[in-house]
């Protein structure tokens, strides 16, 4: 049986991918089949699940054995089946209102639960994580932090220390090339140890400058929104890239399926029982 | 040359990716990868937790992501059961993925010798919905009735020991549909409970929003991801070898470079033609302009 169900797997596997050469009977043939199969499937799990598992059959031994569960019984399975089976009066034109109260509890339910809970979880928490990283000099991640925890969380500190100090000096001391090169090699310092959190809040600020349609974009705001188009194109270049990654490994997944288990376990039953 | 190259029928490009796909696939070289910072916090709170806690894994796919996901959950069962924790998987929100998740586990249970029903449970699928967030925070049961296998839910002893997010140690999805968003606000940011997502590439940027808000202990990014929780199962002794994760990032690799190539072969090809074309149409400008003013 198992041989069979490995011959069934590989047929649909090449007729998927004869779809390479061109569209073809097979091919069609393939997806038809898929897309029947899993629309059956899901119907199947349902009615499986949904229906007989989780409201008829504990409503029959309710019936069949009464116990002091049946008020639960009758609030948590009865009444949303009995609200649930209105949608179907969407078919008798004179009564097809009946059919939006289990819509728009659906609805309702949805939306109530999905505006409270996206405050918080989209809105106060990712405000809070970027202007955290922001603003705080060292509780954001940076190239040396993340590499050199023990020291790297001391760099910006040192260096716009090291900035002040030496500017001050530079200014009313000692006016020498030494100095400011080491000035202007601190100040790199700061910026590169700040670069992740400068990097997090221009391309907030940009990104967010570039969905403002209140006014039209002119002079500076539309040259900062196009630096915010810029970063919004290196996410979606990130995204493609790994797409192509994920659609390889399926391609593999599939490729690792036909040499060692068709092919593989056809040889082993024929050839060694 | 560079004209042929570009109107070269795409058949053989498919042709040289087989090819390079099935020599890699056969001889199943392993290629190690340094873990990443979200794989590594992922490793590390699982590291953290002691035999006999639990974990809660959620596969929101389908088996077209088979390649990604299986990989994902190996790993994660590898350290798992190493440890003598103990899992419980569901797929609520994906139903094709309820004959994937059961056979992912015995696979990888019975090279630990663990038992089914006190060592991990598979659950399978519910239709709740939205609904389920905030029912699991209370009690599964009001969500299942019984396994996959048909198993009343009284009769499993590793179901009473987990049966709401406050019970385990990490929830994990493991996703393909756009899903680690719904856990995120439905249920880690109101429940407060330690959560990861296991995602396919495509998903990989939309995570660390959530991951920089600590919104998510870690993070698995594609098969890469996985590649990355092998290294990290091998070098802390967990396993011996590296496993298909591994091997398939040899292969990623292979088949990148061609693509690379190919792509920077186009590009040349097209820069080429197009200053070619764009000097032929100056030429016959400039001898259409000869040639009207010597009319004129």
């Amino acid at each position: 049986m198992e041989i069979v169900s490995l011959w069934v797997i590989a047929f649909f596997s090449l007729c998927i991918f004869s779809y390479l050469y061109r569209n073809n009977p097979f091919y069609k043939f393939a997806i038809h089949v898929i897309l029947g199969l899993m629309v059956g499937y899901m119907f199947l799990q349902q009615v499986t699940i949904g229906l007989e598992q989780l409201v008829v059959s504990p409503i029959l031994e309710e019936l069949g054995q009464p116990s002091p569960d049946a008020p639960d019984i009758l609030i948590q399975r009865v009444l949303p089946l009995l609200v649930a089976s209105l949608i179907f009066t969407i078919f008798v034109p004179e009564r097809r209102w009946l059919s939006r109260i289990p819509i728009g509890l659906l609805l309702g339910y949805g939306m109530g639960y999905m505006l409270t809970k996206s405050l918080e979880a989209d809105v106060f928490k990712q405000l809070n994580a970027t202007l955290t990283q922001s603003i705080t000099a060292i509780s954001g991640d940076s190239i040396f932090r993340s590499r050199w925890p023990a020291w790297g969380q001391f760099l910006p500190g040192l260096s716009a220390l090291t900035v002040i100090g030496l500017t001050i000096f530079y200014r009313f001391r000692m006016q020498h090339p030494t100095i400011r090169t080491i000035i202007y090699i601190a100040l790199s310092l700061f910026i590169c140890s700040l670069a992740d959190s400068i990097m997090i809040l221009v391309g907030v600020l940009t990104v967010l400058s570039y969905f403002f349609f209140s006014f039209e974009r002119r002079g500076l705001v539309e040259e900062v929104s196009r630096v915010g188009l810029v970063f919004m194109m290196v996410y979606f270049g990130a995204v493609f890239g790994n797409t192509v990654l994920t659609r390889i490994q399926i391609f593999i997944g599939q490729v690792d399926f036909l040499i060692f288990k068709w092919l593989g376990g056809t040889w082993q039953a024929l050839f060694r029982g | 040359m560079w004209r042929k190259l570009l109107s070269l029928n795409t058949r053989y490009i498919y042709l040289a990716i087989v090819v390079m796909v099935v020599i890699p696939v056969v001889l199943k070289v392993p290629l190690p990868t340094s873990p990443s910072e979200p794989t590594q916090k992922l490793f590390d709170h699982i590291d953290t937790l002691e035999a006999g806690d639990g974990i809660w894994f959620f596969l929101d796919t389908r088996p077209a992501t088979t390649a990604i996901h299986r990989p994902q959950l190996h790993v994660l069962l590898h350290h798992c059961f190493s440890k003598g924790i103990k899992v419980v998987g569901f797929n609520p929100l994906a139903p094709e993925a309820t004959g994937m998740g059961r056979p992912f586990i015995q696979e990888i249970a019975a090279q630990y010798g663990k038992q089914e029903y006190t060592d991990w449970a598979y659950m399978g699928y519910t239709p709740a919905g939205l609904a389920i967030f905030s029912a699991m925070s209370k009690d599964i049961k009001g969500l299942y009735s019984q396994d996959v296998t048909g198993k009343a839910f009284d009769e499993i002893p590793v179901l009473q020991q987990f049966r709401k997010y406050s019970d385990v140690g990490l929830v994990i999805t493991l996703a393909g549909l756009k899903t680690p968003g719904y856990w995120v606000k439905y249920a880690q940011t109101p429940y407060k409970f330690p959560f990861a997502s296991g995602v396919t590439g495509p998903m990989i940027a939309d995570q660390f929003p959530f991951l920089n808000a600590g919104q998510m202990v870690g993070m698995m990014g594609g098969i890469l991801g996985a590649a990355e929780y092998e290294g990290l199962l091998k070098k802390n002794n967990i396993r011996k070898q590296f496993g298909i994760a591994s091997a398939s990032m040899f292969v990623q690799t292979v088949v990148h470079y061609i693509l690379v190539a190919i792509i920077i072969l186009a590009n040349i090809a097209t820069f080429i033609i197009n200053n070619k074309d764009k000097k032929e149409r100056q030429v016959r400008a400039e001898a259409r302009a000869k040639a009207d003013s010597g009319i004129e």
